[in-house]
Formats: C-alpha cells, sequence, structure tokens
C-alpha cells in the first residue's frame, strides 16, 4: 500500500492516546497541544510533495465486493493540498483547544474527538469509493454533532448540536441514495472512474441528491441556517468546521464532481441559484449582526456561498478560481474564528462595540485579525484577493449579468470583513478587563494567518504552485496564478465592490433589517420537527396505548394478515379430510385435549392450570408416541413433569393481584386464529416434498455415526453444533436465574406446608431405582429412543421429587454447589469432546471413534455427556429458586 | 388423520392466543407454554406423519418407510428450549420487582 494513506490514521493515534491516558493530557494539557500540533503539521508537510506531483496515487483493497465497496484511497495534488490544510489546521486547533480548555476536566475528550475528526475529514477527501466517502461523511456529521454539543449541559447547545444534525444526516441519506443510483446507472462506485470516463447523460434523480446532500453539509440555501446556529459550539471546534472540515467537505464533493455533474442540465442553475441565495442570506444576518462569532459564520455562509456558485458553473475557469477560493478561505477563517476567541477572553466580550483598544491591549492577535480580514475583503496581494479576482473572473465568463450580481452581493460581504476591521482598530481609552491570552492560543492564531503569507509567496515564485492541485480537480492544464491580469472587467468589479462595501459600512447603522426575516427558517424547521413529533406521537398512541394485551393483538393480527393470504384460497383442491388410517385413537384424544386446553385457557385456579397443562402436556407425548417418535415423547414426558414442577412453585409465589377478564374480543382473535392455522396445517400437509438431508442422514447414521437411532444422532453427531449451542443458552439460563433471584429467594419463602414422611422416604426409594434407570436410558440412546436430553430431565424430575419431599440431604448449599459443578463439568466435557478431533487433526466436531468388535465408542458419547450433565445443571438450577424453602 | 392433528394444533393455538391476550403476567406463561406445544407439533408435521415408523435404522430398512429424524431432532432441542425459555420467564416473573 502506499504508505501516504497512513497519514490518515494519525490524527485517530492521537485520539485514541488521549482516550487511553486521560490524565496524561489534563496534567500536561499545553504539552499534549504542543505535541499535537508538530505531528499534525509534520504529517501534512509530507504530503506537501504530491501536491507538487502530477501522479494520482491510488490505495485499493477489497471490502464488500458483493456491493462494490471497496477500501481504495486516491490522492491527487488538490486532494493533497486539502489534506495538508486539514492536518495543518487540526494540529493549529488543537493546540488552540489544549491551552483554551487547559483546566476544563473533559479535554481527553474534546482532544480525542477533534482527533477522530480530522482522521473523518481526511477520509472524506481521500476517498476514492462512494461508498467508504459516504461511511467518513456520516462519521464527521456524527463527530460534528458532539463537537458542537460539546457543553452538553446547555440547552440551546444541545439543541442546535441536534439540528445541525438533523439536517446533515437528511443529506446524508439525499446522497448515499444519489450514489446509489449512480453507481446503478454508470456501473461503477469508484470516484476517479466516474470522472475519467465522463459520462454524457446522468440520471437527474442520482444529480439531485447528491447536490441535495452537498449542500446541506455545506449549509447551502434552504439549508443555511444550521451553520450560524453551530456556534455554540466552543470556539476551536467552531474555526476548525468552518475553515477546512465539515462545512467544507460539501463544496469539495460538489466541486470534484462538478466537471461531470455540470454537463446534467439541473446543476449550474440549481447550484448558482443556490448560492447566490446564501450569500444574500448570509447578508440578511451578518450585517447588523454584533457578534464577532456570528458576523464570522455569516461570512463563511457567504464563502461557501461563492463555493457553490463556483462548482456549479464548473467550467475549468471557475473551478481554478474553486482552489485558490478555498485555500484563501481555509486560511484567514480558522484565525479569525480562533481570535474571536482570543478577544473574548483579554476583552471581556466579543460584541463588535466592546472591541474597541483590541489593538492595543492585544496587539499580535488583533494584528492577525486585521491580515485575515483584509485577505477576507480582497486586498492585494492576500490569497483572498486572487480568489476573489478568479470568481469573478469565472461569473464574467458565465455570464456578465451574473457576474454584477455577484460583486453586488460580494460587497455585502466585503463590508462584514470592514466591519471587523474597524471594529478591533478603533481607539478606546478604557484599558480592557479580561484575562492574559497564554501563548499557546496566540500561537494557533497566529500560524495560519502565517501560511495566509506564505501562500502569496510561493504563488509570487515561478514554482508552479497549487497549478497541479487546480488542474487535478478540473481546470485548464498549465495555467498558473497570477496576481495581474490587466484591466479586466473582474477588477473594476472588484474595486467596484469594494467602494461599495466601504459605502455600505457608513449607512448601515441607518438601515433597519426587519428582524423577523432571519428566524423564518429556524422556525419553519421547528415546526416540521414538531408536526413529524405529533404525527409520530399519534401513531405510536394509536398502535401502542401502552396496554399489553393491545401490543399482543396488533402483531397477532398482522401475522394473522400476513399468513390469511398465504393461504391462497384458490387452491383447495387437494384437500379432503382423511379419515382413513387410525383416526379411532383421535377420537378419543381430541376432545380430551379440547377440554384441557378450554380449561388451560379460562382456568383462574392454580390447581386447576397445573392439572389441565399437565394433561395437555401428557397427550401431546401421546400424540409423539403414536406418530412416530419415541424420543419426542420421553422429553415431552419429562419437561412437561418439570414445566410443572417450577409453575407450581412460582404460580405460590405470586400474588395474583389482576383477574384477567374474559372479553368477546378476546375469544373471537383466539377462535379466528385458530382456525387459520387449522387452515394453513392442512393446506400444508397436501403438499409433497423432497427431503434430502434426511434422507442422507437416515442412509448414513449407521454406516458414518454407528448409531441406529437417528434422532440422537442428529443431535450429537450431524448437528452436535446446534445441539452445543442448545446447552451453552441453557447455561447462560441458569446464571440469568442466579443473578435474578439469588437474594429473591429469601424475600419470598414458600408456604409452609407439611410434609408426610411417606412422601419423604418414598422419594428416597424413588431415586435409588432411577439411578440405573438414567445410566440405562442414557446408554441406550445412541440406538434406541433415550440418550443425554431424555436422562437429565428424568435425573432432574427425581431430583424435583425429593426437593418437594424436602429431604433433608437436599440443602441450599449442596444443590447450589451441586447445579454449579454440573453446568461447569458440563460444558467443559461438551467443548472437549469438540475439540478432541482438532489433537488428532481431524476438523472440529468429527467424530472419533473406537471399536470392540460391535461395541463403538466415540466422541459423539462424551458430548452426550456434557449435555446431560449441563441440562441436568440448568434443572437442578431452577427446582433449587423455585422450590427451595427459606433458611 | 391429518384432519385431527390440524383440528388439535388448532385448539392449542386457540386456548394459547385467548390466554395471551388476558393481560396479566401468568397469562402470558400460559399462553406461551400452550403455543409452544403447538409449535412443536406443526414443526412435528411438517416432516410427514408416519405411525410404526420410528427413526430407527437396521441394516436393511428402506429409509423412505421411515419417519423423517430431522423435524424430530429439532422439536426435541425445540422443547427443551422452550422448557429453558419459560424458566426463566418464570424467573422474571417471582423476581420482586425493586
Amino acid at each position: 500500500m502506499d504508505s501516504i494513506f497512513l497519514l490518515l490514521g494519525v490524527p485517530s493515534t492521537i485520539a485514541l492516546l488521549a482516550l487511553i491516558l486521560p490524565g496524561v493530557i489534563r496534567k500536561h494539557s499545553q504539552t499534549t497541544g504542543g505535541v499535537a500540533l508538530v505531528t499534525l503539521s509534520t504529517s501534512g508537510f509530507f504530503l506537501l510533495p504530491r501536491v507538487f506531483d502530477g501522479h494520482h496515487v491510488f490505495f485499493r483493497k477489497e471490502w464488500i465486493p458483493e456491493l462494490s465497496v471497496e477500501f481504495s484511497f486516491r490522492m491527487t495534488a488538490f486532494t493533497a493540498w486539502f489534506g495538508f490544510l486539514i492536518l495543518f489546521l487540526g494540529g493549529c486547533v488543537l493546540l488552540y483547544a489544549c491551552t483554551y480548555f487547559a483546566k476544563n476536566p473533559r479535554l481527553p475528550s474534546l482532544v480525542a474527538l477533534l482527533g477522530f475528526f480530522t482522521s473523518a475529514m481526511l477520509g472524506v477527501v481521500w476517498s476514492d469509493n462512494f461508498y467508504l466517502l459516504f461511511l467518513f461523511w456520516e462519521a464527521t456529521s456524527l463527530l460534528s454533532f458532539l463537537l458542537v454539543g460539546f457543553h452538553n449541559d446547555l440547552e440551546k447547545s444541545r439543541k442546535n448540536a441536534s439540528q445541525a444534525l438533523l439536517i446533515t444526516m437528511t443529506g446524508g441519506a439525499a446522497l448515499l441514495a444519489g450514489f446509489v443510483i449512480l453507481h446503478q446507472s454508470q456501473g461503477t462506485s469508484s470516484l476517479s472512474q466516474i470522472l475519467d470516463s465522463s459520462p454524457a447523460s446522468l440520471p437527474t434523480a442520482a444529480v439531485v441528491l447528491i447536490a441535495i446532500g452537498a449542500m446541506t453539509k455545506s449549509a447551502q440555501w434552504p439549508f443555511h441556517f444550521w451553520l450560524p446556529n453551530a456556534m455554540v459550539g466552543p470556539t476551536p471546534v467552531s474555526a476548525y468546521l468552518h475553515s477546512a472540515t465539515m462545512v467544507k467537505a460539501g463544496v469539495f464533493l460538489l466541486g470534484t464532481l462538478a466537471p461531470v455533474l455540470s454537463k446534467h442540465y439541473f446543476w449550474t442553475p440549481a447550484l448558482t441559484t443556490a448560492g447566490s441565495l446564501t450569500v444574500v442570506s448570509s447578508l440578511v444576518r451578518g450585517l447588523k449582526a454584533d457578534d464577532l462569532k456570528t458576523v464570522l459564520a455569516c461570512t463563511t455562509l457567504a464563502a461557501l456561498g461563492f463555493l457553490t456558485i463556483l462548482a456549479g458553473i464548473g467550467t475549468p475557469a471557475a473551478l481554478q478560481a474553486f482552489v485558490i477560493f478555498l485555500t484563501a478561505h481555509a486560511l484567514y477563517k480558522a484565525p479569525l474564528f480562533l481570535a474571536a476567541g482570543n478577544l473574548e477572553k483579554q476583552m471581556g466580550s466579543r460584541r463588535l462595540p466592546k472591541l474597541a483598544g483590541a489593538l492595543q491591549a492585544i496587539p499580535v492577535t488583533s494584528f492577525v485579525v486585521i491580515i485575515s480580514s483584509l485577505s477576507l475583503i480582497g486586498v492585494a496581494p492576500l490569497p483572498g484577493f486572487i480568489g476573489k479576482e478568479y470568481l469573478l473572473k469565472a461569473a464574467w465568463a458565465h455570464s456578465p449579468v451574473f457576474a454584477i450580481l455577484v460583486a453586488l452581493v460580494a460587497a455585502g460581504v466585503l463590508a462584514m470583513g470592514f466591519r471587523i476591521i474597524f471594529a478591533v482598530s478603533r481607539k478606546s481609552n478604557v484599558p480592557s478587563t479580561g484575562n492574559r491570552v497564554p501563548l499557546g492560543m496566540t500561537l494557533a492564531t497566529a500560524l495560519p494567518a502565517a501560511l495566509s503569507l506564505f501562500t502569496v509567496v510561493a504563488l509570487a515564485l515561478p514554482i508552479d504552485f497549487l497549478t497541479d492541485a487546480a488542474q487535478s480537480l478540473g481546470a485548464k492544464p498549465n495555467t498558473e496564478y497570477e496576481f495581474w491580469h490587466g484591466w479586466t472587467p473582474a477588477l473594476f468589479m472588484s474595486l467596484g465592490a469594494i467602494a461599495l462595501s466601504l459605502g455600505l459600512v457608513r449607512v448601515l447603522p441607518r438601515i433597519v433589517i426587519p428582524t423577523s426575516t432571519k428566524l423564518t427558517f429556524d422556525a419553519a424547521f421547528d415546526v416540521l420537527i414538531a408536526g413529524l413529533r405529533s404525527v409520530a406521537d399519534s401513531v405510536a398512541g394509536l398502535l401502542q396505548n401502552g396496554k399489553l394485551v393491545s401490543h399482543l393483538a396488533l402483531m397477532l393480527a398482522f401475522v394473522g394478515a400476513s399468513s390469511f393470504l398465504a393461504l391462497d384460497v384458490q387452491y383447495w383442491d387437494h384437500l379432503e379430510v382423511n379419515w382413513s388410517g387410525d383416526s379411532f385413537v383421535f377420537i378419543g384424544l381430541t376432545p380430551l385435549l379440547i377440554i384441557a386446553a378450554i380449561i388451560a385457557a379460562r382456568s383462574e385456579s392454580t390447581v386447576a392450570l397445573l392439572v389441565s397443562l399437565g394433561f395437555v402436556g401428557f397427550i401431546i407425548a401421546l400424540l409423539f408416541l403414536w406418530f412416530s417418535a419415541p424420543d419426542l415423547a420421553l422429553t415431552q414426558l419429562m419437561a412437561e413433569t418439570l414445566i410443572l414442577f417450577l409453575l407450581a412453585g412460582a404460580l405460590a409465589k405470586v400474588k395474583r393481584a389482576e383477574v384477567s377478564e374474559p372479553g368477546l374480543f378476546r375469544f373471537v382473535v383466539a377462535i379466528l386464529a385458530g382456525v387459520l392455522v387449522t387452515a394453513l396445517i392442512l393446506k400444508s400437509m397436501t403438499l409433497e416434498w423432497d427431503h434430502p438431508v434426511s434422507d442422507f442422514h437416515l442412509r448414513q447414521s449407521k454406516p458414518a455415526a454407528f448409531g441406529a437411532n437417528v434422532v440422537n444422532v442428529i443431535l450429537v453427531d450431524f448437528r452436535a453444533l446446534d445441539t452445543f449451542g442448545e446447552i451453552i443458552v441453557l447455561a447462560i439460563a441458569a446464571m440469568g436465574a442466579n443473578a435474578a433471584l439469588g437474594a429473591a429467594r429469601k424475600r419470598a419463602p414458600l408456604p409452609d406446608a407439611e410434609y408426610s414422611s411417606l412422601l419423604t422416604t418414598g422419594s428416597q426409594l424413588l431415586l435409588y431405582f432411577l439411578v440405573p434407570a438414567i445410566l440405562w436410558i442414557f446408554w441406550r440412546g445412541h440406538n434406541a429412543p433415550g440418550g443425554g436430553f431424555i436422562a437429565a430431565l428424568l435425573a432432574a424430575a427425581g431430583i424435583g421429587m425429593n426437593i418437594l419431599a424436602s429431604r433433608p440431604k437436599y440443602t441450599p448449599p449442596f444443590l447450589r454447589k451441586a447445579s454449579h459443578w454440573c453446568l461447569i463439568i458440563g460444558i467443559s466435557i461438551a467443548t472437549i469432546a469438540t475439540i478432541l478431533p482438532l489433537a488428532a487433526g481431524r476438523p472440529f466436531f468429527t467424530g472419533l471413534w473406537v471399536h470392540f468388535d460391535s461395541l463403538h465408542l466415540g466422541t459423539p458419547l462424551i458430548f452426550d455427556l456434557g449435555v446431560f450433565l449441563t441440562v441436568l445443571g440448568f434443572c437442578m438450577t431452577y427446582l433449587r429458586h423455585f422450590h427451595q424453602r427459606s433458611i | 388423520m391429518e384432519f385431527f392433528v390440524a383440528v388439535t394444533i388448532g385448539i392449542l393455538v386457540a386456548a394459547g392466543i385467548y390466554r395471551l391476550l388476558g393481560g396479566c403476567k401468568v397469562d402470558i406463561i400460559i399462553g406461551l407454554i400452550l403455543l409452544s406445544q403447538a409449535a412443536n407439533l406443526i414443526i412435528l408435521a411438517s416432516g410427514g406423519l408416519k405411525h410404526n415408523a420410528s427413526a430407527l435404522m437396521d441394516e436393511n430398512t428402506d429409509p423412505a418407510t421411515l419417519a423423517d429424524p430431522l423435524p424430530q431432532a429439532l422439536v426435541l432441542t425445540a422443547i427443551v428450549i422452550g422448557f429453558g425459555i419459560l424458566a426463566f420467564l418464570l424467573t422474571l416473573l417471582i423476581r420482586p420487582s425493586k
């Protein structure tokens, strides 16, 4: 693999370390920040050679080939440069966060979140597979939710974070749908292949959905309102979300796909409109805002709007503007946000009127603010200037009228920049009241601004800086960025916009912007969410009224309706009542069963219940016997006995406060269900099908597994893995009873009763007779009805009898120990039986056999012993809990 | 005789569902017992019902004449697991709700 992609893991490693060693982070917070900055920016510098290298680097590894999900990455000059920005600004933000939250006990989790977020963002930029990109995309949404909601004790913080999450996740779903449609129509899920093949026709749905996905992420109109609200997040988080990550993911995708998707008729009009409206709505809110962070958030909105316009135009010239505009914005927006935090700390407020005197009080930060704001305004030779010139140039080439409109709204954005500069540079005689800003924060603020200046130098040098990056995105080859284009329309518009914005700042205090408009979208969102919630509530209220009966009835109705459809009433040909065979058995049994079932269904008295249930179980055991299933009959008899034991013990402890009420509804549902099931079974019995698996088991039972009783052979040999799983479940259920009832036994004693000495002696005698019978049943299991399950249930029934008779030997400690050891030894023996074949070099669960003439001994027998002990231990656990008297 | 088995199962289902809709906890447990008895019979019936044809193989038995052993193995497991589930449900029933 190309080792450059390992850089993706660097921020995550920092995050993991922060989670493993939170104490170290808290103690040495500043050092952590420094280390993070050095690590991340060093990683970033490894990427710089790629920026100058025209080659695309790929890494591919299959992940889920059936779904075309690949673990594939791609690096072009542009994504390398973007990756550098992410890592470098991530380092600055981490340093800032570690200084800003030095005393906060939750600093380690913030560091971890920022680290993972950086990795996720790198993943978005570098993924080549749609679905991998989507996964990273959703990861950024989720992590930004946690980051924005970092102050989770504040109601507003939680509300705004979940608003951002809802909007970006909805967009994520749209994006996924778009990717799937694009994948289906183009036959590839690789981003680079789509870009290379440059298909002529695209499905409209894919284009629309992908655009919506990217627009929600980048907070484009009409989804723009979440971004200013996300300002509730901590300052370093805002700085990072707004500069190089999160919102940039959306425009990144738009820019990357623009060369292909801009051929579709929907793309350019939709994106240029949405982008322009975003800029306008940012002006409505930002021009009058007093809060520095809000103003900055609105300039971010505007910048994203411009980037969307460029991606929407999608021409090579627009994409060249896109790269420099995105770079410039990342490099001036991060320091501005970080500086806002510094100013707040030093000046005690971040409202623009309160920032007077900042230049004297906090010179470095204020200088950074002024430089960055000048870049925002687009003053030569800062990167923002080049970005704006190229933007206007591309817009002019697209349509001169549109370019003039862009210049007009840009004037508004520039006015916001001027407002910041004027606010900071105004003199004040009142000394500042706040605290001193630590060095780490100042450094973190100044570094991106320094890189901004460095970019200017690099662009001025003849080294083709960013040319490859722009070209890899789709700009014309070998077009360098130039500062001077001559007296072009773009320059005039730019100068005009600056003049206009200066005028605007002058008259701004006198303009009244209706305040209600800025809240419209927020309010609409709230109404939408409240509406969804009330619909959900009413549906839930309709379906789930809190009564168990109606929940059950609803589920039954659904199952019943779907099985009624399966009846397929048209085909009833073969249905006939078959009176042949030995029906006389049933003529006696069926009425008995009906009576027993009705009593079981209606009875409220415990004794009647127990008797009727026992009767039902007994008749079913007879049916099993009749239908050639002797093993089942034995198991059923034993299990039924034990069920009654347990039920008797449990019902004796339960006070029946609630008496079930008879109702017509209940009756009708029950009758309908009975009739439906009867019809379904009659229908299913008319079918004949092959059973190759059963035939195989029957044929191979004797030669391969040396057992005549095929049912037992299936349980301990052919399908022993299932049985193994089953005894594990039983062991877990036994542990569950111990956990739930360990203490309850003392609180809810069984009612006292007289014990007959006859029963006590008799049950002891019974056990003596049972032991040989149990051994015999266990031993014959492989060749005749019997086996581990039945033997264990029989043994348990005998023990249950003795517990009922309250034999003195069966003390609670004895039973507890006995049941524990049975479970432990049983599971161990079964496990040993399954892994013994491994020692002999055979596959897991293969039977190993020793033959003495006609006697065959093998691991399935050992396994059956494990089953026996586990089932016995399980039964004893429950008997102990349900029947033991407290001591 | 298939008809009688089908009716038997139908009755068990009806009784089980009637009990299940009773509304108290004991009702649910008893309803589930009845329903699981019905389910076991359904599985057995799905393999075809044969009288006097236990799945015990000799050297010279024709497999086609024997009852299907696979549903029997499944039901055997189902009975024991059903017993386990019931035992655990009873645990929850008598557990003091504190």
